[in-house]
């Protein structure tokens, strides 16, 4: 069999796992004594210790085994959790993912007796150690579940007819005791119950976690045993003998049909990446399709025609959510691992931190959510590095030793916001004024910043390498670069910082980056797009209300002065006939507001952004292209950049 | 491949041509130089398309004639306007000689040779695209 | 042929819809009681092939019921009809010999899936 094409499958899984052990992780490091941690991550290990044998990684396989054994003792109340202990088990972790990312990369498969990497090597003799000065009995720990008293005469569970179940109940199972206690009674029909971890009593009582296991002495074969027990219900995973299997084998009713499917958990799939992207930019062809079809419909005239192509076109837009839908993801795929970056950093730091994350469940298009990533791990590291300070410093300062850090994410009408937020000592904008000055970025008279101009001075590159900003802001190291990523992805920066009371960062971030709704906006014989969700208006220019401040175009707008810009200028395009007419795009980005005058508005539709290669000294003020019903690509204006 | 620009024959190594699509015109990027004719549509893909009849000396922009050379370039995929596409001959055939630097500005010319009594140059394609494309 | 149910509930509200679910998917709804008593009584003249019995009921109790009808016919198949909270009276009536239970309030797919489970 070639395994080769499971490693995909093998990696996101183990990724998954992986998360899991490091939010448990950090739970136990929290509170030492509670077990359920422990027993999350031994499942984590555990089935990761399966999938990399199946897969025949042998470095992933030994150092979970090995893994296993310690937390193992720690289950058993055999090892206490100590610091040391966290810190090994954390490092552990850290191998573990290294060892599977490797293991994947290089294909070291079933036929791969390369030598297991030293520092696994070294890992795994700390982690036997550990396991070995556990069976001591060194300061053995109390746990919820009695250890099961060792019996000399029955025999290992692989040997025989002792089976070793382990069941994990469906989330939004109702009394889960009573449930636990059926399963157990079920058991117990199928043979002897030796013994039930933890005890009936608890488990009757919902003392227990999100499992728990039943030795049982029966000789039936293991597919009977895992079909008694999904028969009970509300069960989610049985486990035998450490084969695992996951998700109810659905039972026909007779109301199935009808009544039924309501209340049946929604089932999933899952679907190679490179499928939903082929699929995504087929329904971009079939949405600039459509906008063909329905031009060259209009032409004709034809009711029975129109008819038939707007049909289609609702078809397809159906079709276009469906798919967008089908790509979104939770947040917390990708957040979940900033618990444990914080933590990390934090500790290198002699920093205390307290890290919250909420809107986890809040989805993002798969690939929008991938490119936000390093961006929000940016401004996480700012934030640990230069925002919240040293227990001492926070002391002093009158405020708790602890820092606070919230990453939160929330909609805003057809937008995504992403939002980090500390409550460190904020930006020294005196520092940062003073060395503005030095460079020469703003007047010498100046002085004070607002927050906008504050983040565009830190956010320019000649800024954050001109200095070691780490000394100079509270913020400020790749900012620039967080500002270009997010502006690729036709989003906004915006950052509010009061001195000694924090910094926030807010990313706007689009539904989803393959296709937008945008205005068409015609400049001289040439079209271009601009996206709508930073359209707030639009306005026919009058030659009358525009003035001229401090050199700069503006035009008056009810009671505000609009800056404006001469697209065609900008474009270098030929002159304009004078009085000819022309239109007023009001954009806003934050605070920041300007007029884009362009010549005429054509339209309004969903296009899709596709990326181009630019030239050498093309204008910079593009996030991307779009092919328009003729067939023509037409630029999209990045907002942003404009203003 | 053999190409007629600008008057002249030019050779490009066969190699990293993907395709040849008619030209059609294209959409301007602003700001670009003049060998940069701007973006066109190949079944959805957008393309950033290099002028070189303009490159090669010609002043009028060669808009919606000629042939337009898909090519991989790295993992861009590039196109490169010519006047049109002639022929395709082995390297051997050409009678290549390699002293002749001078004769495009710019460099860009690995060799020039001889087919058929028509001198023709070899042209180093990819350094002319990385010197346009940022 | 259908299954027979007898429908113990001192509610009549319930009693009609547990009827209705149960009817509507096929099963022949034989006879329904309103106490503990009358659950029993009607057991034993009727012995249907399943029993959904509400835990709280006057005169006597659900759990006592039970107790009662496995006592006659130890492979009477109960279904116990709860509520959110009654875990431990639950868990009373399954080791009193009660097969499974549902909880309120009722999802038609969920008392079906029940009583498929405690039939099959």
């Amino acid at each position: 069999m070639d395994l080769s094409r499971y490693a995909e499958l093998f990696l996101t899984e183990s990724r998954e796992h992986l998360s899991a052990m490091n939010h448990a992780l950090l739970a136990l490091e929290s509170s030492p004594e509670a077990s359920e941690p422990v027993g999350a991550i031994f499942r984590a290990v555990h089935t990761v210790k399966g999938m990399s044998a199946t897969m025949g990684y042998r470095a992933v396989t030994e150092l979970a085994h090995e893994l296993e054994s310690v937390l193992d003792r720690v289950r058993r109340g055999e090892l206490a959790v100590t610091a040391d202990v966290t810190e090994l088990l954390f490092e552990a972790a850290d191998a573990l993912e290294q060892a599977i990312e490797g293991a994947v990369q290089t294909g070291a498969g079933a036929a791969d007796d390369t030598a297991v990497p030293d520092a696994i090597l070294d890992l795994i003799a700390r982690l036997k150690a550990r396991a070995a000065l556990a069976t001591g009995g060194i300061a053995a720990k109390q746990v919820a579940e009695p250890s099961p008293a060792p019996d000399p005469a029955r025999p290992s569970h692989a040997a025989t007819s002792n089976r070793l179940i382990r069941l994990r109940l469906a989330s939004g199972t109702a009394l889960r005791g009573a449930r636990a206690l059926l399963l157990v009674k079920r058991a117990a029909s199928l043979g002897t119950v030796l013994e039930v971890i933890p005890p009936v009593e608890a488990l009757q009582a919902e003392e227990f976690g999100a499992g728990f296991s039943i030795h049982l002495d029966c000789t039936a074969p293991r597919e009977e045993i895992v079909r008694a027990m999904f028969a009970v219900g509300d069960v989610d995973r049985v486990e035998v003998d450490g084969v695992e299997t996951v998700g109810q084998p659905h039972q026909q009713t007779a109301a199935d049909g009808q009544a039924g499917s309501a209340a049946r958990p929604t089932r999933q799939v899952r679907i190679d990446l490179q499928r939903l992207d082929a699929l995504m930019n087929m329904i971009g062809e079939l949405v600039i399709a459509r906008g063909r079809l329905l031009d060259l419909a209009a032409r004709h005239g034809d009711p029975a025609l129109d008819e038939a192509v707007a049909l289609a076109a609702r078809l397809i837009g159906e079709m276009q959510d469906e798919v967008m839908l089908s790509r979104m993801v939770p947040v917390g795929q990708v957040f979940d691992r900033f618990p444990r970056l914080v933590r990390d950093a934090a500790h290198g730091l002699g920093k205390q931190i307290v890290f919250t994350v909420e809107g986890n469940d809040i989805e993002l298009d798969r690939s929008m959510l991938d490119e936000i990533g390093d961006p929000v791990v940016h401004l996480l590291r700012n934030a640990v590095d230069h925002g919240i300070e040293t227990p001492e410093q926070r002391r002093a300062a009158g405020k708790p030793a602890s820092g606070s850090l919230v990453l939160s994410v929330s909609r805003e009408r057809s937008t995504v916001l992403v939002r980090v937020e500390d409550d460190g000592k904020g930006i020294d904008r005196e520092r940062v004024l003073a060395r503005a000055k030095e460079m020469s970025f703003v007047e010498k008279d100046k002085a004070a910043l607002s927050d906008e101009e504050l983040m565009r001075i830190i956010a320019r590159p000649g800024f954050s390498t001109a200095e070691r900003v780490t000394d100079l802001s509270g913020r400020g190291v790749g900012i620039d670069v967080v500002m270009n990523r997010v502006r690729a992805m036709g989003g906004a920066v915006e950052m509010r910082s009061v001195p000694g009371r924090g910094t926030a960062v807010t990313v706007r971030l689009p539904h989803t980056l393959a296709i937008v709704r945008a205005l068409l906006a015609r400049v001289r014989d040439e079209v271009y797009a601009v996206p709508l969700a930073h359209v707030n208006e639009t306005v026919e220019l009058d030659a009358r209300s525009v003035r001229r401040v401090q050199g700069r175009e503006v035009m008056l707008l009810r009671d505000d002065v609009l800056p404006l810009i001469r697209f065609d200028e900008l474009l270098r395009v030929g002159a304009n006939g004078a009085g000819a007419r022309h239109q007023v795009i009001v954009l806003e980005v934050g605070e920041r507001r300007a007029g884009l005058v362009v010549d005429e508005l054509t339209g309004q539709q969903d296009i899709v952004v596709k990326q181009f290669d630019p030239a050498r000294e093309s204008l910079a003020l593009f996030s991307g292209a779009t092919i328009l019903g003729d067939g023509a690509p037409a630029l999209i204006v990045d907002v942003g950049s404009l203003l | 491949m053999l190409c007629r620009v600008a008057g002249r024959v030019v050779a490009v190594e066969l190699g990293t041509v993907r395709e040849i699509i008619p030209a059609r015109r294209p959409t301007r990027l602003p700001g670009a130089g003049p060998f940069v004719s701007g973006l066109v549509n190949v079944r959805g893909t957008i393309v950033t398309v290099l002028d070189l009849p303009v490159r090669f000396g010609r002043t009028e922009a060669s808009q919606g004639a000629g042939s337009i050379v898909l090519m991989d370039h790295g993992a861009k995929v590039v196109g490169v306007a010519v006047d049109e596409v002639l022929d395709v001959r082995r390297e051997a055939e050409l009678e290549l000689e390699t002293e002749a630097e001078a004769l495009v500005p710019g460099g860009a010319v690995r060799a020039v040779g001889r087919l058929d009594g028509e001198v023709v140059a070899l042209l180093d394609i990819h350094d002319i695209i990385a010197q346009v494309l940022a | 042929m259908s299954h027979t149910v007898l429908v113990c509930d001192d509610a009549i509200f319930m009693r009609t819809m547990i009827s209705d679910i149960l009817s509507q998917s096929g099963f022949e709804v034989i006879g329904e009681a309103e106490t503990g008593v009358q659950a029993i009584e009607k057991y034993k003249q009727l012995r249907p092939d399943l029993v959904t019995m509400d835990i709280v009921m006057p005169d006597m109790g659900g759990i006592d019921a039970v107790r009662e009808i496995t006592k006659f016919d130890g492979n009477a198949r109960i279904l116990m009809c709860s509520a959110m909270g009654q875990q431990a009276l639950v868990v009373e009536a399954i080791q009193a010999g009660a097969k499974d239970f549902v909880v309120k309030p009722f999802q038609p797919s969920r008392v079906l899936e029940a009583v498929q489970r405690v039939l099959g």
